[in-house]
């Protein structure tokens, strides 16, 4: 009789637990999200309008960043929740952008509290030359290096929103040292590179590639030396085939 | 002919001695390789209370050295990307760093453990700096992104994300009383930034340089602020005036790293020209020089200056230590703290 008393207190106890609400959730604690939204290319502020899905994909707000400065900002959110923000795009701008889609953990906190979150959105205009911030390349490699699946998270992302986008991996070399060396090494990257985008579930038909034996006129190495973070890769782009 | 044999014999051992005791005002020091990293040394700080110093790389990975032995506590990985700078909290418990993979990571001293990834920044990151208090709540971080980022540690979260710079920006430091952060950039500026949490523009905008600014620091009494460029120039700036005190023409090659002691007069300064000069702020005067032989990628200063470590283009971690001790004018402590 004792133990099963135990037992029921014991059930009790956890099943108390189990119902328990977070401090934050016994006193409606909510959060903001606040930043800038911005072009990929000019890393202009942008005017545009988000909207904030829970993550049962249920609409929960709406914002508009501000078209002189960029800022965003919503508020209504709950601590420990993970929300999707996304691009409303607004077919009569005059620069049109993909759909972006983002995911957002918002931190466990028992306070009002504001968190901070760059939006970073790319131009859906034919021919435009998407410049990969970091090479994911070692100098002289043409296999992906370790980790480079981080880097290219945003352009994958940002592909797989837009199924009807067609592209174009341009490599240009490290150096202008041989051109048939070049126009080999470039190869193999823009071939690293497509390969990548279809294991991750991007249509083979939707890449082409491009390679160079020449350095890229718009982006020529440094004069001098380099400082930190300015040591001279070939640039990649990924060049937007259709509108 | 013995007269002349005698002459060549002393001007040699004058010549030998210059290159290992290089002295300028009895600061007379000898250099020690400690260990090597596998490519560039980008970053070195020394811990608070300088029984310790960090190095980071181009090889993606940290290393923990002791003090004042020099020798190898661990190698931290974890990054996937060249490791561009690095930074002790105040507390001396965790780690900071910067890395071309867009993230910073925070790491446990203690167990050489990395703690948790901050992510957020849309390009590279070049700079870091834990604030100094005994709490070490925040992180803040600059980026190619062009944008200042504060991080709370504790939440793992970015809090407040600067805008101003109009283009890459270099390096971070946080002011030892907490009130400011200075941001230089590729925009040949520098920006003092408020560290509360609402106030997101800049306080004051610094010009001066010539060339883009590659790093920034202030002093221990938050006074000062030295910063160095592309073209090799230091100037030291007062606080909280944001007024010009003095331009250093130092080196001939751009100077990467530079680190305050903490009398906030000397400023010991690192160079790809190959050399480390220690500066007095307050007259200009070079008060030590020393050719290491290599690019110098990265500097800072333990207690009474009585070892500066650097790191260099060759991936080696090296330190001066100061052979002749003369009494300096008042107690020092040194290092980027």
């Amino acid at each position: 009789m004792k133990k099963l008393l135990t037992f029921g207190i014991c059930i009790a106890i956890a099943f108390c637990l189990q119902i328990q609400p977070s401090k934050a959730q016994l006193i409606n604690t909510v959060v903001s999200i606040t930043g800038r939204v911005i072009d990929e290319i000019t890393r202009q502020p942008l005017g545009t309008t988000l909207e904030i899905f829970d993550q049962s994909g249920i609409r929960v707000n709406r914002a508009k960043s501000n078209i002189k400065d960029g800022y965003y900002f919503i508020t209504g959110l709950k601590p420990g929740q993970t929300y999707i923000i996304r691009n409303l795009i607004d077919f009569n701008a005059e620069t049109r952008y993909l759909n972006h889609r983002i995911e957002i953990a918002i931190p466990n906190t028992d306070k009002y509290s504001e968190f901070s979150h760059d939006i970073v959105l790319i131009p859906a205009t034919k021919d435009l030359q998407i410049p990969l911030r970091v090479s994911p390349f070692a100098a002289g490699r043409s296999k992906l290096r370790s980790g480079a699946e981080k880097s290219l998270k945003h352009y994958l992302e940002t592909l797989k929103e837009n199924q009807r986008i067609k592209f174009e991996i341009v490599v240009f070399p490290d150096n202008n040292a041989q051109a048939s060396e070049n126009l080999t090494l470039t190869n193999q990257r823009a071939a690293a590179l497509k390969e990548f985008f279809e294991t991750n579930g991007i249509k083979s038909d939707r890449i082409t590639t491009k390679g160079n034996n020449a350095l890229d006129p718009l982006n020529p190495p440094p004069m001098g030396k380099a400082s930190k973070g300015k040591k001279y890769k070939g640039t990649i782009y990924i060049v937007i085939k259709n509108s | 002919m013995s007269k002349i044999f005698k002459y060549l014999i002393l001007l040699f051992t004058i010549f030998f001695i210059n290159a290992n005791l290089q002295a300028t005002d009895g600061y007379s020091y000898k250099m020690k390789t400690i260990g090597k990293h596998d490519g560039e040394v980008l970053g070195v700080f020394v811990n608070w209370n300088n029984s310790m110093f960090a190095s980071c790389s181009v090889d993606e990975t940290i290393k923990l050295w002791k003090l004042p032995e020099g020798k190898e506590v661990c190698t931290l990985h974890g990054h996937l990307g060249e490791v561009n700078n690095i930074s002790f909290s105040g507390n001396d418990k965790w780690l900071a760093s910067a890395s071309t993979d867009q993230t910073v990571k925070i790491w446990d001293v203690a167990s050489c453990k990395e703690i948790e990834t901050l992510e957020g920044h849309t390009d590279m990151v070049i700079g870091c700096y834990f604030s100094q208090d005994s709490a070490s709540t925040f992180v803040a971080s600059t980026s190619f992104d062009k944008t200042v980022k504060l991080w709370d540690v504790r939440l793992g979260t970015e809090i407040k994300t600067l805008h101003g710079h109009t283009a890459s920006i270099n390096n971070v430091a946080y002011s030892y009383d907490g009130k400011y952060l200075a941001s230089c950039s590729d925009d040949k500026t520098i920006k003092i930034w408020s560290t509360d949490l609402t106030t997101k523009t800049p306080i004051m905008t610094l010009t001066g340089h010539n060339a883009p600014v590659l790093t920034v620091i202030f002093s221990f009494d938050s006074k000062k602020i030295a910063s160095s460029d592309q073209n090799g120039e230091i100037i030291i700036w007062s606080m909280p005036e944001g007024k010009m005190i003095r331009r250093i023409k130092g080196h001939t090659e751009l100077v990467q790293d530079v680190s305050f002691a903490d009398d906030n007069i000397r400023l010991v300064s690192g160079s790809l020209d190959k050399t480390i000069k220690l500066w007095d702020t307050d007259t200009g005067n070079l008060l030590f020089s020393f050719d290491t032989g290599n690019e110098v990628w990265s500097v800072d200063l333990v207690a009474d200056a009585s070892i500066i470590t650097f790191g260099c283009e060759d991936g080696t971690v090296r330190m001066l230590i100061r052979q002749q001790e003369k009494a300096p004018k008042k107690p020092v402590k040194g290092g980027k703290k």
